[in-house]
């Protein structure tokens, strides 16, 4: 008779019983579905790899935390299982190296965190010493050294933490934990077209994801579509102008509200990426910014024909 | 050899999914009910329909398709939607160039489902 380990308590499961079935049998409750491996409902976290049918159809994030579908895992299989949860990564110091207020509204922040790897495109959790935290998309560039995080801060008027990053000085320590999220680059063949849409500070993974598709040698095109109220609010540029003038197949356009300067154009950057990709097979898109952006973004691009696998979407919750 | 083999199993289940989606998405009769939903729960949720209307292995009861659909029965979700999903499955497989008999008996599996997603049981 199998018997395994669900957080605190000892499970003993029947002969080739799932651990979902062993686990509702004995009184716990846990989410479900399909029972058939299809509608990830029922995933649990285990202490050891399981692979093949306990894993099929999850993304690469979660197969990292240990996830597995606990309605196709056969109790023998499993030693330890727990709910899945997102604070199993490690909490790490951080300490500010610089700061900037480059808007308004943002304040870009680096942290030096020793070995750190870059995550372009995914986030991490900020804690302030007094211990509030708050999702923050890494903008490191992927070239930048191992232990660098920089961050784009968006400072929201009365924030919780908003208010004490407006006075922080170099030196400051903090921690962090991550990385958290699917909005990173991945491609199988180099070659897909890559539209990156997104608004606000969305430009920090946006432009990290960049990054590190080129650097990979994508040979595809890669279009940005960058959306700010006010051409004043756009900032970042000269990073975008350089990573254009080094890379043919990147192009940036900024997508104003009002009060548009140069060359930026007034309206959406949603109708402008359309516009200019009506046919989106075979693509890949990355969201991320505005909540309403990004869910119209994700919608718009999957009706225009880019599987839903090959769209990642980020939305900025403010908290 | 079962409807699910005939039909190429799970793997067509996968090649499957994003298209019919797509067409419930884009189709006016129905698109209002998936207004403001997270699209990727939304697609595993697809994808376990088909695995069932395939006639996959699944383990949805009457009472469990009665109680997911609850909340839509409430918006006013009637016999004129559920057949324009079922339409919409049709022309889906028909796409994907699945005989007009298979598609039937796919048909007669979501069939199966109409009085207990409509919250007649």
């Amino acid at each position: 008779m199998p018997v395994f380990w669900f957080e605190d308590h000892e499970i003993k499961a029947e002969d080739a019983e799932t651990v979902l079935s062993a686990l509702l049998r004995n009184g716990f409750s846990v989410k479900n579905g399909c029972q058939a491996g299809a509608c990830q409902s029922c995933l649990l976290g285990s202490s050891k790899s399981l692979g093949e049918a306990a894993q099929r159809g999850l993304d690469d994030d979660l197969i990292a935390r240990g996830a597995f579908l606990s309605c196709q895992a056969k109790a023998e299989t499993v030693t330890r299982v727990s709910r899945l949860a997102d604070d199993i990564l490690p909490t790490l110091p951080a300490v500010v190296t610089s700061m900037k207020r480059v808007s308004t509204d943002v304040l870009l922040l680096a942290l030096d965190v020793p070995n750190w790897k870059p995550s372009p495109g995914r986030f991490i959790r900020l804690t302030h010493p007094n211990g509030v935290t708050r999702p923050y998309s890494v903008a490191t560039p992927v070239w930048e050294s191992n232990s660098l995080v920089q961050l784009h801060v968006r400072l929201i008027p009365g924030g919780e933490l908003s208010d004490r990053l407006v006075q922080t000085k170099v030196g400051d320590s903090f921690t962090i934990q991550g990385p958290y999220g699917k909005c990173y680059y991945r491609s199988a063949k180099g070659d897909e077209n890559i539209l990156l849409i997104g608004s606000g500070t969305g430009i920090a993974p946006l432009y990290s994801i960049a990054t590190d598709a080129l650097e990979r040698g994508h040979r595809g095109k890669i279009n940005l579509y960058f959306g700010s109220a006010t051409s004043a609010r756009a900032y970042f540029r000269e990073e975008l102008d350089e990573l254009s003038q080094k890379y043919p197949n990147f192009r940036a356009s900024v997508h104003v509200d009002a009060d548009a300067e140069g060359s930026d154009l007034i309206g959406s950057p949603l109708t402008a990426a359309q516009l200019e990709h009506p046919n989106m097979d075979g693509y890949k898109a990355y969201l991320c910014g505005h909540p309403g952006l990004v869910r119209a973004a994700q919608k718009r691009c999957y009706l225009a024909g880019a599987n839903l696998s090959d769209i990642s979407a980020d939305a900025f919750e403010a908290a | 050899m079962t409807l699910f083999e005939k039909l190429g199993g799970s793997a067509a289940v996968d090649a499957t999914v994003d298209k019919f989606y797509r067409r419930v998405l884009a189709d006016d009769r129905i698109s209002e009910f998936f207004d403001g939903v997270d699209m990727v729960q939304q697609a595993a949720k697809q994808k376990a329909f088909l695995t069932m209307a395939f006639g996959g292995p699944n383990n949805y009861t009457a009472q469990d398709m009665k109680n997911g659909h609850a909340h839509l029965v409430a918006r006013g979700l009637n016999d004129d939607h559920f057949n324009a999903v079922v339409e919409d499955l049709g022309a889906t497989l028909k796409e994907m160039g699945v005989s007009d008999e298979l598609i039937g008996e796919v048909a007669a599996v979501a069939e199966t489902t109409r009085e207990s997603v409509l919250g007649r049981i």
